[in-house]
C-alpha cells in the first residue's frame, strides 16, 4: 500500500517536472548560451542541467517559483561549466554577416573579437549579470532574484562592469 | 540631484520606475556630462548586442485585436440564419411531412368532361380546395373550357402543388422557338393557379 502510494508520487512529481521542463527549456538553453558564450556546448549543458533539475526535484521546497529554481540550477552549472573550461574556452566565431567591404568588415571582425574577449575577461559575478541584461534582456529584479543578491548590488556591478569594458576597449567603441 | 553613473546606467536599462526615473530624467536635462555618459553607454550597449551568441527570439504573436472577432462573430451569428432559411425554403413546395405528390394518369373517355372526372378524383382525394385557390379557378376554368381534349390526349393530374418539370401537358415544338408549353383545360383550375403561381 505504502509502495503504490510513494510510486503515484513519482509519478506525480515527474509528470510536474515534464511540464516544467517542456515550459522552461528554451529559456534554459538560452540562458546557457548567454552565460557561456557560446552555442557549443549548450546542447550538452541543457541535458546536464535537465539532468541535475530531475534529481534534486523530489527536494524542491517551493520556496521560490519552479522557473527561477530551474534558472538557479542553469546559472550555478554554466558557471561551474566555464571554470572548468576557462583556460580551453574558444570564442564562438557565428559573427553576423555584413554586406561591407574587405576592410570594414576585417575591422568590424576585429571590433567584434576584442568585445567578445573583453566580456569573456570579467570576472563571473560581473560578467553574469551584465550578459543576463544584455544578452538576455532581464529586468534588474529578476536578476537580484536569480543571482540572490539585493537590487543595489547590481546595479554596482552591472556599472563596474560597464566601466571595466569601456576601458578595455577604448576607441573600439 | 548629482551625477550618478550607476543609477544613470540602470535608467537607461529601463529598470529605474517612479520618482527616481524622474529625478534622473531631470537632471539629464541638463547635465552635459551625463549626456554624453549616456551616449557612451547606449553604444556599448550596442556593442554588446552585436557579440551576442543568442539567436533572435521568436517574434511574439500580435494580440489577435477586434477586427477578426468582429468578422467572426458575424459568420458565427450568418451560420444558423443560413441554416433557417435553407431549411424553410426546402419545406415550401412540398413539406417532408406531407404525403408525397402524386401524378394520376387518365384517358379522357369520350362523352365525359375530363375535367369532372379530376375535379372528382380531387374531391374523394383531397377535398375542397382552399378558398384563395378557388376563386381564380372559376374565371381560368371557364376561359380554357371552351378547349376541347383529343380523344387520346394523356392528362395529368397533380393532387398537390405539382413538381417542375412534370407539369409539361402538351408541348408544341412546330415553332422556331424551341417550343411551347400548353396547358389544357383538363387540369383543375386550382392547380392551373398553383402551377401559375409555382412557375413565377
Amino acid at each position: 500500500m505504502a509502495w503504490s502510494s510513494q510510486k503515484a508520487q513519482e509519478t506525480r512529481r515527474h509528470a510536474a517536472f515534464a511540464r516544467l521542463w517542456e515550459q522552461e527549456r528554451e529559456r534554459v538553453w538560452r540562458l546557457i548560451v548567454a552565460l557561456s558564450g557560446s552555442r557549443d556546448d549548450a546542447d550538452d549543458l541543457t541535458q546536464e542541467v535537465g539532468i541535475r533539475a530531475l534529481e534534486g526535484f523530489g527536494r524542491f521546497r517551493g520556496l521560490s517559483a519552479p522557473a527561477t529554481w530551474l534558472h538557479r540550477i542553469t546559472i550555478n552549472t554554466t558557471l561551474r561549466h566555464r571554470e572548468r573550461r576557462r583556460e580551453s574556452l574558444a570564442l564562438d566565431n557565428n559573427a553576423p554577416a555584413s554586406e561591407a567591404g574587405p576592410e570594414r568588415r576585417a575591422l568590424q571582425a576585429d571590433t567584434l573579437q576584442r568585445t567578445q574577449a573583453a566580456i569573456e575577461r570579467l570576472p563571473d559575478e560581473l560578467r553574469t549579470p551584465l550578459v543576463l541584461v544584455a544578452w538576455e534582456e532581464l529586468s534588474y529584479k529578476e536578476i537580484a532574484t536569480l543571482l540572490e543578491i539585493p537590487l543595489g548590488t547590481v546595479m554596482s556591478r552591472l556599472h563596474t562592469a560597464r566601466q571595466r569594458l569601456r576601458k578595455e576597449l577604448g576607441d573600439a567603441l | 540631484m548629482h551625477c550618478n553613473p550607476r543609477l544613470l546606467g540602470a535608467w537607461a536599462d529601463g529598470a529605474l520606475h517612479g520618482l527616481l526615473a524622474w529625478r534622473v530624467g531631470r537632471h539629464l536635462a541638463h547635465c552635459s556630462t551625463c549626456q554624453n555618459e549616456l551616449v557612451a553607454l547606449k553604444t556599448l550597449n550596442t556593442a554588446l548586442k552585436n557579440v551576442s551568441p543568442l539567436p533572435l527570439r521568436q517574434p511574439i504573436r500580435r494580440p489577435i485585436g477586434l477586427i477578426r472577432p468582429v468578422f467572426a462573430t458575424l459568420a458565427l451569428a450568418c451560420v444558423p440564419g443560413f441554416l433557417m432559411l435553407h431549411a424553410s425554403e426546402s419545406e415550401l413546395p412540398g413539406q417532408a411531412s406531407d404525403p408525397p405528390r402524386v401524378s394520376l394518369v387518365q384517358r379522357a373517355v369520350p362523352g365525359k368532361s375530363p375535367r369532372k372526372v379530376a375535379s372528382k378524383h380531387l374531391r374523394s382525394t383531397q377535398g375542397t380546395p382552399p378558398a384563395e385557390t378557388r376563386r381564380p379557378r372559376r374565371r381560368i376554368a371557364r376561359r380554357k373550357s371552351r378547349l376541347k381534349p383529343e380523344p387520346e390526349q394523356v392528362i395529368v393530374v397533380a393532387t398537390t402543388l405539382p413538381p417542375p418539370k412534370p407539369v409539361t401537358v402538351v408541348l408544341d415544338d412546330k415553332d422556331d422557338e424551341g417550343g411551347t408549353i400548353h396547358i389544357e383545360s383538363t387540369i383543375p383550375a386550382a392547380y392551373v393557379v398553383a402551377l401559375q403561381k409555382e412557375t413565377k
